[in-house]
């Protein structure tokens, strides 16, 4: 039977993208905020685009934020792309302070004091032995941010490194996983890892 | 590494795909959205859709055709600009499938919306365009609104180094549309700014454009009616460049339902 994935709608967001994506791949979707219809799907996915500040006032407006809290310490499979890995993170500095989901143990910040973008294609380098992730070492991937995990507490699984700096681009803790970098906009480097990640997440 | 990056750009006129020469003539060459799977396919690293007739007819953004477009489905970042005048229109262009929007028009307005929609979207999603010109020795800002060319007054060197934008999409107006023509005195005129720039106009050359794309701050080449319409023409082109600052070229071995 198809998996279904729950997009979780919070205002602002490629949710089409995603989608067209997700459908490509031969899994189900539903973009959504209702909490009943992510409950009965077989992984929530918190998309990329947008600013933190006005994406976690939103799930905190629709009550989300515990619900999707709730959700991963039942061992729901979450994947957050880009933004969304983000908001998986214990608090961010963009826009001022604001506190995120604390599924991730990390803090997001600005890649840079002087706020440079880390924009275009980039690789990932593995640092923490990870079966999907293994085969994608080195490869590129398309990001487009300016903050992100500069360390986590022994769950990022693969570093990318930009300019002087160097950055979480994948973190993982069990059912939870965040990508920095946009899978669904990553050609075929992209399809494959968002569809190994997605069957390992809703089997692990 | 980051890599720089080759943009195909596809100039829409009407709903049409269209061959541009400065802007000022046009030749039709089909469907957006098929010039889009191609370019998707051939491997470029972002498609730029630039709908030149939104703002002038104060259409608002294509919806239809970013959605039409992202659902091929295409797997390659899309950039949009056409039509955007708050931050409204900028949320439907993201979530109608672009991750990334252009904005030109709103840099002649007194309204601070371009704020508003840096703050909602993110910077970077955010693409100041600069069309520009070289007149008597001096660097200008084309209007195109107005049809006039301006200078760089205070409030747009304000709007430049505010950092409500990731990057400036740098345009030789002069020399859209003309072969291996862009004029690097743009960016050598150009006034200090903290922006990397994309550029735009006359840059099929590979000699010119491996110069153009070796300079610190130039992120990007974007390339419209030269890798529209032949086949494979982005590996081609990226071949040719023989640059390592670029991702190499890719060969797909998907062909879909053929």
């Amino acid at each position: 039977m198809k998996k279904t994935i729950g997009i979780v709608d919070y205002g602002i967001g490629n949710h089409n993208s995603i989608r067209q994506s997700i459908k490509s791949l031969g899994f189900k979707s539903k973009i959504t905020n209702n909490k009943e219809i992510l409950q009965k799907c077989n992984l929530i996915l918190l998309p990329g685009v947008g600013s933190f500040s006005t994406s976690i006032n939103f799930l905190k407006k629709k009550k989300l934020d515990n619900f999707l809290i709730d959700q991963a310490g039942e061992g729901k499979a979450i994947l957050g792309i880009c933004l969304g890995m983000q908001l998986l993170g214990e608090e961010s500095h963009e826009n001022g302070i604001n506190k995120g989901l604390g599924l991730i143990k990390g803090v997001v910040e600005k890649l840079s004091k002087d706020g440079m973008h880390h924009i275009g294609w980039n690789n990932l380098v593995s640092v923490k032995n990870d079966n999907v992730f293994k085969s994608f070492d080195n490869k590129d991937f398309y990001f487009n941010h300016t903050y992100g995990f500069k360390e986590t507490k022994n769950q990022t699984i693969c570093l990318t490194k930009f300019k002087s700096i160097s950055f979480s681009s994948v973190v993982r803790f069990g059912r939870i996983a965040g990508l920095q970098f946009h899978p669904e906009k990553s050609q075929n480097n992209g399809k494959s890892l968002l569809s190994e990640i997605i069957k390992d997440l809703c089997h692990a | 590494m980051l890599k720089k990056r080759l943009i195909g750009v596809i100039t829409v006129k009407n709903g049409w795909a269209v061959q541009s020469f400065g802007y000022t003539k046009f030749l039709p060459l089909g469907k957006p959205d098929v010039i889009a799977e191609n370019l998707d396919r051939w491997g470029v690293d972002e498609i730029f859709i630039q709908c030149i007739d939104r703002s002038l007819k104060n259409y608002g953004p294509d919806i239809d055709l970013i959605k039409k477009i992202a659902s091929i489905p295409l797997s390659t970042p899309m950039v949009y600009a056409g039509g955007i005048k708050n931050k409204d229109d900028a949320s439907n262009v993201i979530e109608a499938g672009a991750e990334r929007i252009v904005i030109d028009s709103q840099l002649h307005n007194i309204s601070n919306s371009l704020k508003q929609i840096s703050e909602y979207i993110g910077a970077q999603a955010l693409i100041i365009c600069l069309p520009c010109v070289l007149e008597d020795s001096k660097l200008k800002i084309f209007n195109y609104l107005k049809k006039e060319s301006i200078e760089f007054s205070d409030r747009i060197m304000q709007i430049l180094t505010s950092n409500f934008a990731s990057e400036i999409l740098l345009i030789d107006k002069s020399n859209e549309g003309n072969r291996g023509s862009f004029d690097s005195k743009i960016i050598e005129m150009f006034p200090k700014v903290e922006s990397e720039f994309i550029l735009f106009g006359g840059l099929d050359d590979s000699e010119l454009s491996k110069s153009l794309i070796s300079k610190k701050n130039v992120s990007a080449l974007a390339i419209g009616n030269s890798l529209n319409y032949f086949e494979h023409s982005v590996q081609n082109f990226k071949k040719n460049l023989n640059c390592n600052l670029i991702r190499e070229p890719f060969f797909s071995n998907s062909y879909g339902d053929l």
